[in-house]
């Protein structure tokens, strides 16, 4: 955790409130991590059976104690954002001292900007926006109202706050207003991460590296820079629920073999909005559980469906958080649309898991409408390569795609994403109707 | 069984106190969904000790962040070293 003094450089200020809140103190976490995972790879890893049970095991406690970290952290972040001293007292509390910004000019341009954020967040139809969802996916939002909460309260405070309080409370809210809400901020940050996801590990599936690689050249970049590793991984993974208490049977009973999963190895990731962290999102694509390995249109299908896991309302570094609740409510209208395409994945697979394992049907919608989101842009734009386009192009023609709403969700959202050169969805179903030649298949 | 409730019902089956189960229950909420619910599918895996020493490790993690206390980061931090080492 960094405490910052108001006589602290501008600089360091800026690379603080730059980064999300949590990050410094988790960077220097992590590098302390980083020995203490040395000295754990010291110790040999077992041979034969064991030997993939100990990795997902320690997998497993990786990723738990990942989570923690940030659990922990939750919170603390968002004062240190806001120039604060945390004092340890003698009783084992913390004193929170604040210093806001107090320069008059800064101080009425943080003015404006909590206002700004006041306004956005008390919208009506946004109000109402937030309470449908809440109706329809309960908990499972949580996250995406947590630092809306935090704004209410500040801002309620904000009414009677005076002097160096009054300050303190409109740097964090102008902060709050540039990190979630001010599109032209968020999309800036994003732009900073250019690379193009690593890839290893498919000379095991049959296929190279080098290929997937090319696979991905195809994409958009921007729709690349939130993916930090795309891994194959020579294992059958599977989704399984327990045994029933009455049947007696001790094994755990597998739903359905796991293709692909856009993984987040490190929780930390979402700090980092997604980039520029070692192996923070890690893109897997697992050993096909049949016979065969996967075809190349099937890994083709597998990455296009998991890459848009990493561009939903929840993971795209691309969206003000007014955004994320009309991308979900937009989805959710379409997920609940009686005429839509129906999946076996999202309609029987899902549902089968969620009710074996007896787990949350609101979590079940939400994830409903994930796999969809994933599932639309795999069918309909199905990766951008020539190939897939005209595909999509005989579907459109002989009417097995009647239902283009998936088609406009996904134009729309990846327009609001500003996901650079993507294909045109809409315009690719207009130009198939009239009949006219199009050349939005081409790629950079 | 909602997700908090899952994961109440986790932690007393492990022996954690009420105290530290409503911070669990709040702090949730900092994970996106999907990953509170991969991490919580994670613990249902574990044993009642490992969810101790994670709950034990939570409460030290908030208390560095509280006090940035070296001396007790680094004693969590060996106490990972050991937990990772453990099968």
């Amino acid at each position: 955790m960094e405490r910052l003094h108001s006589e602290q450089s501008e600089e360091i200020k800026n690379e603080i409130l730059d980064m999300r809140p949590e990050a410094k103190a988790l960077r220097a976490i992590e590098e302390e991590s980083a020995e203490l995972e040395a000295l754990t790879e010291k110790k040999p890893a077992p041979e034969g059976k064991e030997a993939h049970e100990w990795q997902r095991n320690r997998k497993w406690k990786k990723a738990a104690l990942h989570a923690l970290t940030f659990m922990a952290f939750s919170g603390v972040g968002i004062e240190t954002r806001a120039q604060n001293q945390i004092l340890p007292q003698k009783d084992g509390t913390a004193l929170i001292e604040t210093t806001g910004e107090n320069d008059p000019k800064k101080v009425e341009a943080n003015g404006k900007k909590a206002e700004k954020l006041r306004l956005l967040i008390e919208d009506k139809k946004f109000k109402e926006r937030v309470a449908r969802l809440i109706g329809t996916y309960g908990e499972t939002i949580n996250f995406l109202r947590v630092e809306i909460v935090e704004n209410e309260w500040d801002l309620e405070e904000l009414k009677t706050a005076t002097g160096n309080r009054r300050n303190y409370l409109l740097t964090k809210l102008a902060g709050s207003y540039d990190y979630y809400w001010n599109k032209k901020e968020i999309v800036k940050h994003a732009e900073k991460f250019t690379e193009m996801p690593g890839v290893s590990g498919f000379e095991l599936a049959g296929h190279s590296n080098q290929k997937v690689e090319a696979i991905l050249k195809e994409y958009p970049a921007d729709l690349l820079t939130n993916i930090d590793e795309v891994r194959y991984v020579d294992a059958v993974e599977n989704a399984v629920a327990p045994p029933a208490p009455e049947s007696g049977e001790k094994k755990e009973s597998v739903v359905y073999g796991v293709a692909g999963r856009a993984y987040n190895v490190g929780i930390q990731s979402v700090l980092w909005h997604g980039r520029g962290y070692e192996h923070s999102n890690v893109l897997t694509i697992y050993k096909a559980s049949g016979e065969k390995p996967h075809t190349e249109s099937q890994l083709r299908d597998l990455l296009a469906h998991e890459i848009l896991h990493y561009y939903d309302w929840e993971t795209s570094p691309r969206l003000t958080t007014g955004e994320r609740f009309e991308m979900l409510d937009e989805q959710t209208e379409y997920l609940d649309n009686p005429k839509r395409r129906k999946s076996h994945y999202t309609d029987e697979l899902v549902p089968e898991e969620y009710k074996k394992n007896h787990w949350d049907e609101k979590a079940m919608r939400l994830r409903q409408a994930k796999e969809l989101w994933a599932e639309e842009f795999e069918d309909f734009s199905g990766g951008f390569t020539t190939a897939r386009y005209e595909t999509m192009k005989r579907n459109i023609m002989n009417g097995k795609l009647e239902d283009f709403s998936g088609v406009k969700f996904s134009d729309k959202w990846l327009n609001n994403m500003q996901i650079g050169d993507y294909v045109k969805a809409t315009n690719l179903v207009r130009d198939n109707q009239s009949g006219r030649p199009s050349m939005h298949g081409v790629r950079r | 069984m909602t997700l908090k409730e899952r994961l109440e019902k986790l932690l007393k089956w492990a022996g954690v106190g009420e105290e530290n189960r409503t911070l669990w229950l709040q702090r949730i909420d900092a994970l996106p969904f999907d990953r509170a619910e991969t991490f919580i599918y994670i613990l249902e895996k574990f044993g009642k000790e490992d969810i101790q020493f994670l709950a034990k490790n939570l409460n030290d993690k908030i208390e560095f962040a509280r006090t940035n206390d070296r001396a007790l980061f680094q004693r969590a931090l060996r106490e990972e070293a050991v937990f990772l080492l453990q099968k």
